[in-house]
Order: C-alpha cells, then sequence, then structure tokens
C-alpha cells in the first residue's frame, strides 16, 4: 500500500474521530441503550409493571374501554396492543381540543393505570440515538455523522498494519496508550461485522433525508415529500373525513383483523391506528406483529371505519421490501432475547471503541501539548470527559430523578414530573462538560466516582419507592426489573472499580 | 431448556473453540498457551479443519434454530463473541486454552528424537 495513501487515512481517521466522537458516542450509547428500551420503560414506569397477558385481549373491548374514558372530544387514536415486553396496552389519544395524551391500560383488568408520568426510554433515550437534542436538524447531524463513521471504517482498517497478527491482542498491563489501543484495535476489528452493518442500516434508513433533492423532483407541489413517498411505497394514502356522523359504534376490529389474516401469513394483531371514529369516512389502520420477522414492514390494512370494508391491501415494492428488511436489522423490532443481547454487547463494544480511541488520542499527545501549552489535548480532553462519563452519568441521574419523585408526586415546584427529569439529565451532562475542562485528567475518576453512586442509588431508590428489589424480581421471574437493576449494579461497580483505578495509577504518577 | 442449551452451544462454545483454534496457528497467542519454551508446533491441517467445522457447525445449529432470516444476524455476531471471548481468556486465563488445543499440537520431529 502506498504510504502516501495510508498517512492521508490516518489523518482523516483520526481527525474525523477526533472531531465527531462525542456525537458517535451519543449515538453509540443511546442505541445501546435502546435495544432493551420497553424494559427501560417498565422500570421507569411502575405502572407500566404488570401481570403477562392471561387470555388473548379483545381490540374491541380496549376499544370500548378506551371510548368510555375518554369521551367524544376524540380525532384519532392509536392502540398498541400488549406484548410480551411490555404488558400494558399503550394508547395515544388526539383530542379534537389539540394536543396528544397517553395512557396504560392493564388488559388483565381492563382498568387505566396511574398518567404517564416519564418519557422514559421511548420518549427521549430512544429518539436520542437518531435525533441528538431536541433541535429541528439533529437527524441530519446524526445522517453526516453516519457517513462519516463509514468513512472512519474504512480508513480504520487501511491504517491498521497488523490486522490479523494483532487480531487477539490486548495488554491491560502496559502504559494506557498501548492498553488503549489495544483496546480500541480489539472491540473494532472484532465487532467489525456490527459496526458496518449497524452503520450502513442506519445510514439506509436515513435515505429519504439524503435524497431530499430528488424527492422535491418527484413531488413538486406537496410541502412533505417523505411522508408522500411514504404512501406511494406502502400503498397508503391520507383519509379525510366525510363530514357525515357515524352514527353507531365502528365495525368489528376482530373481524377486520380476521380479514387481514391471510396477508399477514398468520402474524397476530399489534397495532390499531383509528381516525375520525365518529365520521362515516373514519378509518381503521391495522398492523400486524413484528415480533416474528427481521423486517419492519407491518403490512398496514386500511378499513372503513363504520362499515368494516378492507379499503387497501398491503402493496410493497421490491426495492420498498429491502429498505424495510434492512431498517428492520437496525431497528430490531423483533423478539429474539438472544439477538438482542448480542446487539447489546456488540452495541456496548461500539461505545469502548469510541472511548478509547479519546483516551488514546489525548494520551499520545498529552505531553507535548503540555511543553509546547497547545490547547489541543485540553479540549478534547473535557470534550471526551463530557460525551463519555458526562452522558453516562446524565443518564444514571435521569434514572435516579425518576425514581426519588414517586409516581403520585406528580408535580414538584409547578414542573412537572417528565420535564424535571429531562432537565436533570441536561444540567449533568452541561456540568460535565465544564467539570472536565475544568478538572482535566482528574475528571475521569471523580466522574467515575459519582456514576457508581448513581447506578447505586438508582438501584435502592427503586427499591424503597416500588418495593421491588433485585431478588424479589427475580424470583418472581420479572426480568425486565432485575435486568434493569442488575445491569446499574453492574455498572455502578465498573465505574467504582474504575475509579480507584485512576485514583491509584494518578497516586503512583504524583 | 433445550433452546438455551442449544443457544449457548452456538453462539458461545462452539464459536470459542473455533477462535480457540484459530489463535493457536498464530505465534504469540500459542506463546501465552504453551509457553515461550514449549516448542509445540500446530498440526495445521488439523486444526484449519476443526475451526472451520465448529464455525459450520454453529451456524448449522442457529440455522436450525432461528431460521435462514435471523441466523444470517445471529451467526456474525456470534463469531464477534467468540473472538472477544478468546481475546479475554488469552489475555487473564491463557492456560484455560491449554487442555483443549494440545491435541492439536505437535512437537517438531527434531525435539522428538
Amino acid at each position: 500500500m502506498h504510504p502516501e495513501f495510508r498517512a492521508t487515512m490516518t489523518w482523516l481517521h483520526t481527525w474525523a474521530g477526533v472531531i465527531l466522537g462525542s456525537v458517535m458516542f451519543v449515538m453509540f450509547f443511546m442505541g445501546t441503550l435502546s435495544v432493551f428500551k420497553a424494559e427501560i420503560d417498565q422500570w421507569m414506569l411502575p405502572q407500566a409493571r404488570l401481570d403477562p397477558l392471561k387470555t388473548p385481549v379483545s381490540p374491541d373491548a380496549l376499544y370500548d374501554a378506551i371510548r368510555e374514558h375518554v369521551g367524544d372530544d376524540l380525532t384519532s387514536m392509536r392502540i398498541v396492543m400488549p406484548s410480551k415486553h411490555f404488558p400494558a396496552a399503550v394508547i395515544y389519544v388526539y383530542p379534537e381540543s389539540g394536543g396528544s395524551r397517553t395512557l396504560l391500560l392493564d388488559p388483565n383488568r381492563m382498568e387505566f393505570q396511574a398518567p404517564v408520568d416519564s418519557a422514559a426510554a421511548r420518549s427521549f433515550l430512544y429518539p436520542m440515538h437518531y435525533r441528538l437534542i431536541p433541535v429541528p436538524y439533529g437527524r441530519w447531524v446524526s445522517a453526516v455523522v453516519a457517513m462519516f463513521m463509514l468513512a472512519m471504517m474504512v480508513s480504520g482498517v487501511v491504517i491498521h498494519r497488523k490486522i490479523f497478527v494483532d487480531f487477539f491482542t490486548f495488554r491491560p498491563g502496559r502504559k494506557l496508550p498501548r492498553s488503549s489501543l489495544d483496546l480500541h484495535n480489539l472491540t473494532s476489528v472484532l465487532a467489525m461485522p456490527f459496526h458496518i452493518m449497524i452503520t450502513l442500516t442506519g445510514v439506509i434508513i436515513l435515505y429519504n433525508l439524503y435524497f431530499l433533492p430528488s424527492l422535491n423532483a418527484v413531488y413538486p407541489d406537496s410541502e412533505r415529500p417523505r411522508l408522500e413517498i411514504r404512501h406511494d411505497l406502502e400503498g397508503t394514502h391520507d383519509t379525510v373525513p366525510t363530514g357525515t356522523a357515524n352514527t353507531g359504534r365502528i365495525a368489528r376490529i376482530e373481524e377486520m383483523a380476521a380479514q387481514a389474516g391471510p396477508y399477514w401469513g398468520g402474524e397476530k394483531l399489534a397495532d390499531i391506528f383509528i381516525e375520525h371514529p365518529d365520521d362515516q369516512g373514519g378509518v381503521v389502520w391495522l398492523h400486524k406483529s413484528l415480533a416474528n420477522q427481521v423486517s419492519t414492514h407491518d403490512r398496514p390494512i386500511l378499513f372503513n371505519a363504520s362499515t368494516g370494508r378492507m379499503l387497501t391491501t398491503p402493496q410493497t415494492t421490491v426495492a420498498y421490501t429491502a429498505q424495510q428488511w434492512l431498517s428492520g436489522v437496525h431497528m430490531i423490532f423483533f423478539d429474539h432475547w438472544v439477538l438482542r443481547w448480542l446487539y447489546f454487547l456488540a452495541g456496548a463494544a461500539g461505545c469502548i471503541m469510541i472511548a478509547t480511541g479519546f483516551l488514546y488520542w489525548i494520551e499520545t499527545r498529552r505531553k507535548s501539548h503540555l511543553r509546547n501549552k497547545t490547547p489541543g489535548v485540553r479540549i478534547v480532553e473535557s470534550l471526551a470527559v463530557w460525551s463519555v462519563m458526562g452522558l453516562m452519568t446524565a443518564t444514571a441521574a435521569y434514572f435516579v430523578v425518576n425514581r426519588a419523585f414517586a409516581p403520585g408526586l406528580w408535580s414538584w415546584q409547578g414542573i412537572l414530573k417528565p420535564y424535571l427529569e429531562i432537565v436533570v439529565f441536561y444540567l449533568v451532562w452541561v456540568s460535565a462538560l465544564l467539570h472536565g475542562w475544568i478538572r482535566g485528567k482528574a475528571a475521569w475518576g471523580e466522574q467515575a466516582w459519582i456514576l457508581g453512586l448513581l447506578g447505586t442509588s438508582a438501584v435502592v431508590l427503586n427499591w424503597t419507592s416500588t418495593g421491588d428489589h433485585v431478588l424479589k424480581t427475580l424470583l418472581a421471574g420479572d426480568f425486565a426489573i432485575a435486568g434493569m437493576d442488575l445491569a446499574l449494579l453492574a455498572g455502578a461497580i465498573i465505574s467504582i472499580a474504575s475509579a480507584r483505578r485512576i485514583g491509584k495509577v494518578r497516586r503512583q504518577s504524583l | 431448556m433445550v433452546e438455551t442449551v442449544e443457544y449457548a452451544l452456538a453462539v458461545l462454545l462452539l464459536p470459542v473453540l473455533a477462535f480457540g483454534g484459530l489463535a493457536m496457528v498464530q505465534r504469540k497467542p500459542q506463546e501465552a498457551v504453551f509457553g515461550r519454551r514449549s516448542g509445540l508446533r500446530p498440526r495445521l491441517f488439523l486444526l484449519l479443519s476443526f475451526s472451520c467445522g465448529c464455525l459450520a457447525a454453529s451456524a448449522a445449529v442457529l440455522v436450525k434454530r432461528a431460521g435462514v432470516e435471523f441466523a444470517v444476524l445471529l451467526w456474525p455476531l456470534s463469531l464477534t463473541l467468540g473472538a472477544a471471548s478468546v481475546s479475554m481468556l488469552l489475555t487473564y486465563a491463557p492456560r484455560t486454552l491449554g487442555s483443549v488445543a494440545r491435541p492439536f499440537m505437535t512437537l517438531p520431529q527434531t525435539m522428538e528424537r
């Protein structure tokens, strides 16, 4: 290989990593947590910790219960049927007066649970994976960073001279630059199939962002070209109410699901969207369960709400089917516990890869930058502390606030609990940046201590606020809650052990 | 239970054995497992056949248990887990691989005499 080519690739790999590493870590860390977002939701919403479904629940019974609960102020609603991962039925209600409400319903007792008082994982941690911070162009940033991630993988392979000789090499006893580079190489090379697959599919999911000009050319008069192409690819369309009142209740959803059955290959109904239920032009969308397939294509079928007549059948192009399969590889809506754990471990390897990349860059330049009084290491180190330790600490603080303010305590000083959790998350995260800037190298260990304490506190607070301690949930077979508690404890132990080791090394070097 | 055993076999044990075998082809892992002065040399054909056999068996079990659609995702990730486990074993407990790898190693003829 031409030395100049390798040098160019080294430059690209180094600087793309240093500049975009923070964003990449946020995407990898939040993506890794999102593997278990349903389980995190259960942990953060004790009102959703229900017994598993004993008998199949009727969608019509759910609809009737919801109508009775919400009354006539209703434009549309979405019902997510209970599943193995999330035993409550989740209902999104869109009233005519505007806004939306989220309700949880215990399908065994047909009782509505306490109001949803947390953004939890589904509405905060998971969106952060692809939208970063809630600004209009967050998706664009993550789309560009995903492209760079692909470029970094290729350049990483080019610059790694001993990719096979060092395949299994990890020397934790060596000095920090060497051991961090070993770990960087190990996690990147061994998990490379995952990294390539997850980044490439991430890029493919966002196809309609990259090719927006071409969509504008196809739909020149549309204000929503991305929605238009989706409708065309799925063979679906927007519905318009007729303005004629629907005198009776809507047709039976179970019968609609029976009509949909042959198109779904025996899969169950998972998601129901009902638009304008009180209008004769009202419609019902039925979506099949994705539990037993990789693809995210849930073959939506449209019915007239008042007659129950099927209006459209699932239609897809080959390209769309392929895109949906690749999206499914990334989004893991399927129900496969072994594969989910493998995704989680590989995602964690990605986080380690990015963190050790930062460490290597910082440690190889620390002395020279100090000698030349160059601010590079200080800037990159505070960014690295912020994005690596700070993000994990902020997430742990998010969990602690969730459990510290019990469901009954809906509002505190006029701030609603979901907002309080998010405000604390960002406050801790910004503080981590300042702390990293002020304390430099010492911030790694100090934040590791804080992370360890917060992780332990979250487990204790979960016990005191709900009575669910690890032993109890393990014995009851409630693995979602037990798993979350154990993961927090494991994280806390690793953090405290790391903090102790960092402290020991620092004392020896003084 | 059968499902868990099959997955443990296909996702962890077989890939660990496969990568353990592949590691023994390399000098550094060999030295870590048997020491620098063991003089042992790998029986290349046997080792590579064993490793490829384990990889193929892992793929076969996964296809049978999870179907092709999930196996294409499970198998590469299992290989990552297997390779990472071997790497950790070589780092923290290299001798544990010795008993498994010993039948695939031989002394050079000059040393045997």
